[in-house]
């Protein structure tokens, strides 16, 4: 059995550009026929990019997925607690 | 046909609670959303802590949290964390690429959190990058009762009694994150730092000692040679991983293969468990120092979406078997292994609970540790297994691993895991005693249709335990038929 590595370096909270990108591209190809229109994508982007509990510039604090992922899925909804705004 | 030989009156020890214990981190929605929420929070909540989450918890008798880390703990200050939270100092988490921590839950809502779960908490204090003094004034902090700087502030900070703390680590992971330390170098810390860990009044810390990282045997041969005296427990730290630390694998999507490979990794805790046991035995020969298992559980993928950073993975009936197989292993080295952590109890790595906003769902782990309570504190009975193989091309491993205890009620309870992902087992055992004759066997079980199968916030109750009648008693003892890739419980109750 090799040595396991440390693990306090495998990952980041903050993403690059490309990061999102490659995440985006991979939801989109999971999501498929579940995505929302991009009227719909825009009005739900621009209410989490609002949101005071958007964490790091990508992510939903109540849930831990990033926003543009979260607000193209057709089955996502906000999940403010008590104060759901899409 | 597999065989399970049981000799009840063979009592091989006291499985310790402490084995069923777990370690909750600041990292990704672990402590934060995971139980705090804070007071003013739409989520019901007592003193900014989750309800539901604590009623869970209770449910599964969670014994002992080890906090604040982890990685963590070597950069956490724990000053920072007390007083007023709007006066609390923000700082930089450097781990996971700079996370910013608030440092709303400190020592006051950890001690809070463990009173509401009624747990005994394992705290992890600072070696990396904190001081002795930093170190000595946070046991004082907590444990002085009459008046000193510490025990003064803590009264100022609401707090007049000081808590009961047994479970003090000294130290995280400094081999790697906590500090990049040669086994000889952190010795010497570790023997400066625990001498001003200090017992005030009947409170009496046991010291926990940084050990191996996985099978780093010089690193425990090194500790055990030259601090073996200054420590209670010395801790050891192995995950399964299906794939490599840069490609780990899905969560949900996998094949029998991949299956076979993270149950077999999962196996590997009972080599490594024996062979640092073997140099623990050279110094230790009484066995009084423990082996604290205190990071232990899978490390998967994130589930796609999910912030890299925050390891929020699922967690399907795959991690329900390499819960019920390690916890078997735990059982079997009670005599040296007295607790051990799971990682990290809500939304990050082998999580027994996720949520998500207000919603909470049990994980088929969180269901392995449900079943599995009533081994706590109970005496392990004598078990030889004689199972069959489960073949995987030219590779095979045991196909059922089993764990058996007589509770305080005198009843026997027995835990198998059936690891074979498609086929049902079918076991016979001879049951052994002179004073206990078999008089009904009810049973439980946790199987699913799929050996992917999870719970969603969608569908969260896809998976979970259900009645189990597939045993019978026999001339001999009983007989059992294990399903397909599932964790079953036996209680036998005497005539």
């Amino acid at each position: 059995m090799s040595k396991q590595g440390c693990k306090g370096c495998s990952a980041s909270v903050h993403l690059s550009v490309e990061d999102i990108y490659e995440v985006i591209k991979g939801a989109e190809a999971n999501l498929q026929e579940d995505l929302v229109e991009e009227d719909v994508y825009r009005m739900r982007l621009e209410i989490c990019q609002k949101c005071p509990e958007l964490l790091y510039n990508t992510t939903c604090k109540y849930s831990g997925y990033i926003v543009y992922v979260l607000a193209r899925d057709k089955k996502a909804s906000c999940q403010h607690p008590g104060q759901q705004m899409w | 046909m597999s065989k399970v030989i049981l000799n009840a009156d063979v009592k091989k020890g006291k499985i310790n609670r402490n084995i069923y214990g777990h370690f909750s981190e600041h990292l990704g929605r672990c402590v934060y959303e995971g139980y705090w929420v804070g007071e003013d929070s739409a989520i019901p909540n007592t003193r900014g802590i989750r309800n539901d989450v604590v009623e869970a918890l209770k449910n599964i008798k969670i014994p002992v949290l080890r906090w604040p880390g982890g990685c963590f703990a070597d950069e956490y200050h724990w000053k920072d964390g007390v007083g007023p939270r709007e006066n609390r100092a923000k700082m930089i988490n450097t781990h996971w690429g700079g996370v910013v921590e608030n440092n709303h839950f400190g020592t006051h809502e950890f001690m809070d959190l463990c009173e509401q779960l009624e747990t005994e908490p394992y705290i992890c204090g600072n070696v990396g990058s904190g001081t002795v003094q930093e170190m000595s004034e946070w046991v004082e902090y907590m444990t002085f009762d009459g008046e000193s700087p510490m025990a003064n502030w803590r009264k100022e900070n609401g707090r007049e009694d000081p808590w009961k703390l047994k479970y003090f680590g000294v130290g995280n992971e400094n081999w790697g994150c906590g500090g990049n330390m040669r086994p000889e170098y952190y010795a010497d810390l570790y023997r400066r730092y625990q001498t001003y860990v200090r017992n005030y009044g009947d409170n009496k810390i046991f010291k926990i000692a940084c050990g191996p990282n996985v099978d780093d045997y010089h690193w425990m041969e090194v500790l055990m040679r030259e601090a073996c005296r200054f420590m209670d427990g010395i801790s050891l730290h192995y995950y399964t991983v299906t794939g490599t630390w840069e490609n780990k694998g899905s969560a949900t999507d996998f094949d029998e293969e991949k299956w076979f490979i993270t149950l077999k990794k999962s196996l590997f805790m009972e080599e490594l468990i024996k062979r640092h046991s073997t140099i623990m035995d050279k110094y230790d020969p009484e066995k009084r120092v423990h082996l604290i298992v205190d990071e232990w559980g899978t490390w998967h993928d994130v589930e796609p979406g999910t912030n890299p950073g925050f390891l929020y993975q699922q967690n399907t009936m795959r991690d329900a078997l390499v819960a019920g197989i390690t916890l078997n292993i735990f059982n079997k080295y009670c005599d040296r292994v007295q607790m051990a952590n799971i990682a990290q109890t809500i939304n990050v790595l082998q999580a027994v609970i996720l949520t998500r906003g207000a919603e909470m769902i049990l994980t088929p782990t969180y269901h392995v540790f449900d079943l599995y309570k009533v081994h706590q504190d109970a005496d392990l009975i004598d078990l030889h297994l004689e199972s069959e193989d489960y073949q995987w091309g030219e590779e095979a491993i045991p196909a059922v691993s089993a764990s058996a205890s007589m509770d305080s009620n005198g009843d026997i309870n027995i835990t198998f895991c059936n690891l074979k992902a498609n086929e049902e087992v079918e076991l016979e055992s001879v049951f052994n005693s002179s004073a206990f004759r078999i008089g009904s066997i009810t049973g439980k079980v946790l199987a699913a249709d799929q050996i992917n199968a999870h719970n969603t916030f969608e569908e969260p109750e896809k998976v979970k335990p259900t009645a189990f009648n597939g045993a019978r008693i026999t001339e001999e003892g009983f007989s059992v038929k294990l399903p397909a890739a599932s964790v079953v419980l036996l209680t036998l109750k005497r005539e």
